[in-house]
C-alpha cells in the first residue's frame, strides 16, 4: 500500500512538460507573429514617406546687376524680408551698409538650376541705381548675381507639422555629438534598448521620488514619436521596445540618427509645430543647420527635453540654464574645449527676436499659387510632399503696394464720408514682358486669407472695356485712324425687348465729333457706343476673348460700356496681351517646382501666342497714352514727372459703384479695383479712386517709363486731332500720328479739323 | 531640323548680337505716294530708335543660355532667358535667343511665336529680322513635316 501511495504521490507532483511546452510554443509563435506584424509597420513607415512635409513657397530671387534701378532702401527691405542681420559680415546671413555700398554675406542656396555657396558681396549704388556688384571672395566685378529668394509661406497639412528635412552629412558634427552625449551616450553601442540605462533611470527616479531621468534610447524616442501615441501603458512600452529592436535590426545607426534629427519636436508657432533640427535652426536663429555654432547646438539639443518648458523666447532664463547644462556636457565629453566653454557659457541665447512665421504674409498670392498648381498636383501632395515652389512674387513691390493701398483707402473713406472699412480693394501687378505676377492684393486685410477679390469677385468693368472696342476699330486700318472723327452725338439703340437704349456721357453732355483718340482719352460713352456699333458687337466680343477674357459675354450694346462682369484677373490678362505687343502671355505665378532636395519637377515656362497684330496693339497703346496726357488720367501728372510715359485707362460703373484703373509703365502692368462688397455706390470714379492708388503705389515703387517700340509695319504722318477742351472744340494740329503703312490716310483724313 | 542648320542659326544670331541699338542698320525713311488720297502722303522719318536694355547682365544671360543650349540643357537655358526678359523686356535678342532654344528643343510652334515677338521689337534691324525669318521658316517647315509624318 505504502509503495502504491508513493507512486500516486509521485504522479501528483509530475510537471506537465508537454502542455507547458505547447503553451510556451504557442506564446512564442504569437509573439513572433506579433513582432512580424510590427516589423511590417516599422519598415513600411521608415522606408515610405516618413513625414508629411509641407510645401515651401519662395518669392522671386532678386537679381543684382549694374544699371538696375534699385535703391539702397529697396535692397535693405529685401534683406530684411530675408531676415538678414545688420551686423559684421562674419557669418552668412549678415550684412551692413557703409555710405553708398551694402556688404552682404549671402547664405548658400539651392536654386532650381544651380547651388550657390555662401558668398560675400559688395553692392555699390549711384543715383538710385546699382553701380557695381563685386564678389568679395574673388574680388571680381560680376555681371549678374541673384540673392536667395524670400520664403513667403508654407502649404501645410492639417496637423500643421512643419519641418525642413536635412541629411546627416549636412548636420554639424557638434550637433550630433552633443545630442548623443546628452540623450543617449551608448547610442552607437546598444541594440535599440539599453537595459542598464533603464535601470539607472529607475534608481534615480526612485531616489528623487519623481521622474528625473529617462532611460529611453534615441531609437526608442524615435519609435515613440514616429509610430506610437503618448499613452503610458505597459503594452505601449513593450511595443516601443520591440519596435526599437526591429528598427536597429533593419537600419544603420546613421539612418536612425538622421530620422531622429528630422522627427524630434522642438517648438511651437501658433498651430504650427516645429519639428526637426533643420527647421529649428531657422526658427530660432534664422540660419541653415550647417551654420549653427556650438552654443546654438547646445540650446537646440537642450530643447529636446521639453521644447515648450524651455522655450527660449518665452522663458529665456530657463532656457539659458538648460543650455549651460548642455554646454557643461559638451565640455566633459570633449566636444568643445575649455577655452570655448569659458568664452561661450555666459553668452546670450542669440535667438532671433521675431520668429519667422510659417503663416504666409501674402495669403492672397498663395491662394493664386495653389490654384495654378492644382492643375498638376493634388492638394495632398502640396501639403505633404515637401515640394519647393519658386514663384514670381516681388516682395518689395508687394509690400510697397500694400502700404500705399492701406493709407489711400483710409483717406478715401474720410474724404467720401464713408464709414471705416467700407471700401474694398483688389489689385494685380504683372511684368508686361513675362506675364509674371509681381504683386497681388485680394482685399484690404492683407494678412488674412479670405474672399480673394482679385480672382473671385466678378464686377462690372465699366470703361476698362473701351480699349478693346477701340482696338477692334483700329484693326479696320483703312477706315479708322487715331484721329478719325467719331460722333459723340445722341444715339438710340433699339434693343431686343423693343425698347430703345440711349447711352449718356458721365458729364451728361454731347461733344459732337471728336477724334478717336480723344473719345478714348476722355472716355466718352456715346462716341464709344457709336464706334462699337459700327465695328460690330461680335467683333468686339471676339477680340475680348482673343485677348484672354474667358467669361461668357452676351452681345448686348451695353457691353461696349463695360456692363459685363469680369474678374480683375481676367481683365488683367486682356491688358497683358495688349501690353505685350498683341502676344498673349499667360499670367503666371509659379516658375518652377522642385522636390525638397532640389530636383526639378515641373517648369512653367514663358509662352507667347500672337493673337493681335503688333501694329494694332501699338496704335491702341498710343491712344491709351493720350488717356494719361490729355484725358481722364491726366491728374497723374500732378504727382509724377510729365515726361514719364504711361499708357492707361480709367473705369467707372453706374452710380459710382466700381472704380478701376489699369496702368502700364516700362516694367509694370497694374490693374486696380476699388468698391464695396455689398455693391453700394462709393461715389468714386476711376480717376478719383483707383488712379490715386496707382499714383501712390508708383510713388513708392518708381519704375521705368513705357518704351513703346513701333513695329516695322507702322509709319508716321503729320495729322490733326480734334479734342474737346473746357467746353469747346480744340483742334490740335501738326501732330505725329502712327498709322499702319499699308493703309495710309488721305489728306482729308489726316487734317481732320482744319476746316471745323 | 538638322543640327548643322541650327548651329549655323545660332552662329548667325551671335554675330547679330554685336549690334547695339545705336549701330543698327537703319530702315530707310522715304516718302511714298498715298494709297488713297490724290496728294502723296508725306511719311515722316521714324522717330529715333528706342534704346532697349542691353547691358552686361543681359549679354551675360544670352551667352550663358547659348552654352546651356549647346549642352542641351534647355530648361536651364529658358530659365536664364526668362531672367533676361524680366531685365530687358524690349530686347529683341533675348526673344530671339528663346526662339532658338525652342527650335533646338523641337518646340516649333513656340519657336515661331518667339521669333515673331523678336521681330515686333526689332525696330528694323535687318540682321535680327533675317535670323528671325529663318527661324520662322524652319519652324514652319518642321511643323509641316511633323504633320505629314503623323498622317
Amino acid at each position: 500500500m505504502a509503495g502504491k501511495r508513493k507512486i500516486q504521490k509521485k504522479r501528483r507532483f509530475r510537471i506537465p512538460i508537454l502542455p507547458l511546452l505547447s503553451f510556451a510554443l504557442v506564446g512564442l509563435i504569437s509573439i513572433l507573429f506579433y513582432a512580424m506584424s510590427l516589423d511590417v509597420e516599422v519598415r513600411a513607415k521608415f522606408e515610405g514617406t516618413r513625414w508629411e512635409v509641407p510645401s515651401r513657397v519662395f518669392a522671386r530671387p532678386l537679381d543684382l546687376y549694374a544699371g538696375e534701378a534699385l535703391s539702397i532702401q529697396d535692397l535693405l527691405l529685401e534683406l530684411k524680408q530675408l531676415r538678414y542681420k545688420n551686423s559684421l559680415i562674419d557669418v552668412p546671413g549678415n550684412y551692413f551698409r557703409r555710405d553708398a555700398s551694402v556688404y552682404i554675406y549671402m547664405r548658400p542656396f539651392k536654386f532650381p538650376d544651380e547651388s550657390v555657396n555662401a558668398t560675400r558681396l559688395r553692392v555699390d549704388f549711384e543715383e538710385g541705381k546699382i553701380k557695381n556688384v563685386i564678389n568679395r571672395d574673388t574680388l571680381q566685378v560680376v555681371d549678374l548675381w541673384r540673392l536667395e529668394p524670400v520664403f513667403i509661406g508654407g502649404i501645410y497639412p492639417k496637423r500643421s507639422e512643419d519641418r525642413v528635412l536635412v541629411k546627416l552629412d549636412e548636420v554639424p558634427k557638434t550637433l550630433t555629438d552633443t545630442l548623443i552625449a546628452v540623450e543617449d551616450r551608448d547610442f552607437y553601442h546598444h541594440f535599440g534598448i539599453a537595459p542598464l540605462s533603464i535601470l539607472r533611470a529607475l534608481i534615480a527616479n526612485i531616489q528623487a521620488g519623481r521622474r528625473v531621468q529617462g532611460g529611453s534610447t534615441l531609437t526608442q524616442q524615435l519609435v515613440k514619436n514616429f509610430y506610437l501615441t503618448d499613452e503610458k501603458t505597459i503594452s505601449r512600452k513593450l511595443n516601443e521596445a520591440i519596435m526599437a529592436l526591429l528598427l536597429e535590426l533593419h537600419y544603420s545607426k546613421n539612418e536612425i540618427l538622421q530620422a531622429y534629427l528630422n522627427e524630434v519636436y522642438l517648438g511651437q508657432d501658433g498651430r504650427r509645430a516645429i519639428h526637426g533640427f533643420g527647421l529649428a535652426a531657422q526658427f530660432y536663429f534664422d540660419k541653415s543647420i550647417q551654420n549653427l555654432d556650438a552654443r546654438q547646438c547646445a540650446l537646440l539639443v537642450g530643447l529636446v527635453k521639453g521644447a515648450s518648458y524651455y522655450d527660449p523666447r518665452r522663458f529665456p532664463k530657463r532656457a539659458l540654464v538648460r543650455r549651460q547644462v548642455v554646454q557643461k556636457i559638451q565640455l566633459e565629453q570633449g566636444i568643445i574645449t575649455d577655452r570655448q566653454y569659458k568664452a561661450q557659457v555666459n553668452e546670450a541665447l542669440g535667438v532671433s527676436k521675431n520668429k519667422p512665421s510659417g503663416i504666409s504674409p501674402y495669403p492672397y498670392f498663395l491662394d493664386l499659387v495653389k490654384r495654378q498648381l492644382k492643375r498638376d498636383y493634388s492638394s495632398k501632395d502640396l501639403k505633404t510632399a515637401g515640394l519647393r515652389l519658386f514663384t514670381s512674387l516681388d516682395p518689395i513691390v508687394q509690400s510697397k503696394a500694400e502700404k500705399a493701398i492701406k493709407a489711400r483707402l483710409k483717406s478715401l473713406e474720410k474724404r467720401q464720408n464713408l464709414p471705416p472699412d467700407t471700401l474694398q480693394v483688389a489689385a494685380m501687378i504683372t511684368n508686361p514682358g513675362t506675364g509674371e505676377v509681381r504683386a497681388l492684393i485680394g482685399g484690404r486685410n492683407f494678412r488674412r486669407a479670405g474672399f480673394n477679390r482679385a480672382l473671385d469677385a466678378s464686377r462690372q468693368i465699366g470703361s476698362l472695356i473701351k480699349p478693346i472696342v477701340y482696338l477692334t476699330a483700329l484693326q479696320q486700318s483703312e477706315k479708322y485712324y487715331l484721329n478719325t472723327l467719331i460722333p459723340d452725338e445722341p444715339v438710340e439703340i433699339p434693343l431686343e425687348n423693343g425698347e430703345n437704349w440711349t447711352p449718356e456721357n458721365y458729364d451728361k453732355q454731347y461733344h459732337g465729333k471728336v477724334s478717336l483718340t480723344a473719345a478714348l482719352a476722355d472716355s466718352y460713352n456715346v462716341a464709344t457706343v457709336n464706334l462699337g456699333m459700327n465695328v460690330g458687337l461680335e467683333r468686339v466680343i471676339a477680340n475680348a476673348h482673343r485677348l484672354g477674357i474667358k467669361s461668357d459675354i452676351k452681345a448686348y450694346p451695353a457691353i461696349l460700356l463695360g456692363a459685363t462682369q469680369f474678374s480683375l484677373y481676367e481683365i488683367t490678362q486682356a491688358y497683358q496681351t495688349i501690353a505685350s505687343e498683341g502676344f498673349k502671355t499667360p499670367i503666371r505665378s509659379i516658375k518652377t517646382v522642385t522636390t525638397g532636395s532640389g530636383e526639378s519637377l515641373v517648369r512653367y515656362p514663358l509662352t507667347v501666342e500672337q493673337v493681335i497684330k503688333p501694329e494694332y496693339a501699338y496704335l491702341v497703346l498710343n491712344a491709351m497714352k493720350a488717356v494719361m496726357t490729355h484725358g481722364t488720367g491726366k491728374s497723374v501728372y500732378w504727382h509724377i514727372p510729365k515726361d514719364f510715359t504711361i499708357a492707361g485707362k480709367t473705369g467707372t460703373t453706374n452710380d459710382y459703384r466700381d472704380s478701376w484703373f489699369a496702368g502700364l509703365t516700362g516694367d509694370n502692368l497694374t490693374v486696380i479695383w476699388v468698391g464695396a462688397d455689398d455693391n453700394r455706390p462709393i461715389m468714386l470714379s476711376g480717376s478719383s479712386g483707383a488712379l490715386n492708388i496707382w499714383s501712390d503705389i508708383f510713388k513708392q515703387t518708381g519704375g521705368k517709363p513705357l518704351n513703346l517700340i513701333p513695329p516695322e509695319s507702322i509709319s508716321f504722318v503729320k495729322a490733326n486731332y480734334l479734342y474737346w477742351e473746357k467746353d469747346k472744340k480744340d483742334c490740335i494740329t501738326n501732330q505725329v500720328m502712327p498709322v499702319v503703312t499699308r493703309s495710309l490716310p488721305s489728306e482729308a483724313e489726316r487734317l481732320v479739323c482744319t476746316n471745323e | 531640323m538638322s543640327g548643322v542648320a541650327i548651329v549655323s542659326l545660332i552662329l548667325a544670331a551671335c554675330a547679330s548680337k554685336s549690334l547695339t541699338p545705336g549701330q543698327q542698320s537703319t530702315m530707310e525713311n522715304h516718302s511714298q505716294p498715298g494709297t488713297r488720297g490724290e496728294e502723296p502722303v508725306i511719311i515722316l522719318p521714324r522717330p529715333e530708335k528706342k534704346a532697349y536694355v542691353d547691358n552686361a547682365a543681359v549679354r551675360h544671360i544670352i551667352q550663358k543660355a547659348k552654352i546651356l543650349t549647346e549642352q542641351q540643357r534647355f530648361g536651364s537655358a529658358m530659365q536664364e532667358l526668362e531672367r533676361g526678359v524680366t531685365i530687358a523686356p524690349n530686347n529683341p535678342l533675348v526673344w530671339q535667343s528663346i526662339a532658338l532654344v525652342r527650335l533646338y528643343q523641337g518646340r516649333f510652334a513656340q519657336a515661331n511665336q518667339m521669333a515673331r515677338k523678336s521681330n515686333a521689337l526689332s525696330q528694323g534691324n535687318k540682321d535680327i529680322m533675317a535670323i528671325n525669318q529663318q527661324i520662322i521658316a524652319s519652324a514652319k517647315r518642321e511643323q509641316v513635316q511633323n504633320m505629314e509624318n503623323s498622317d
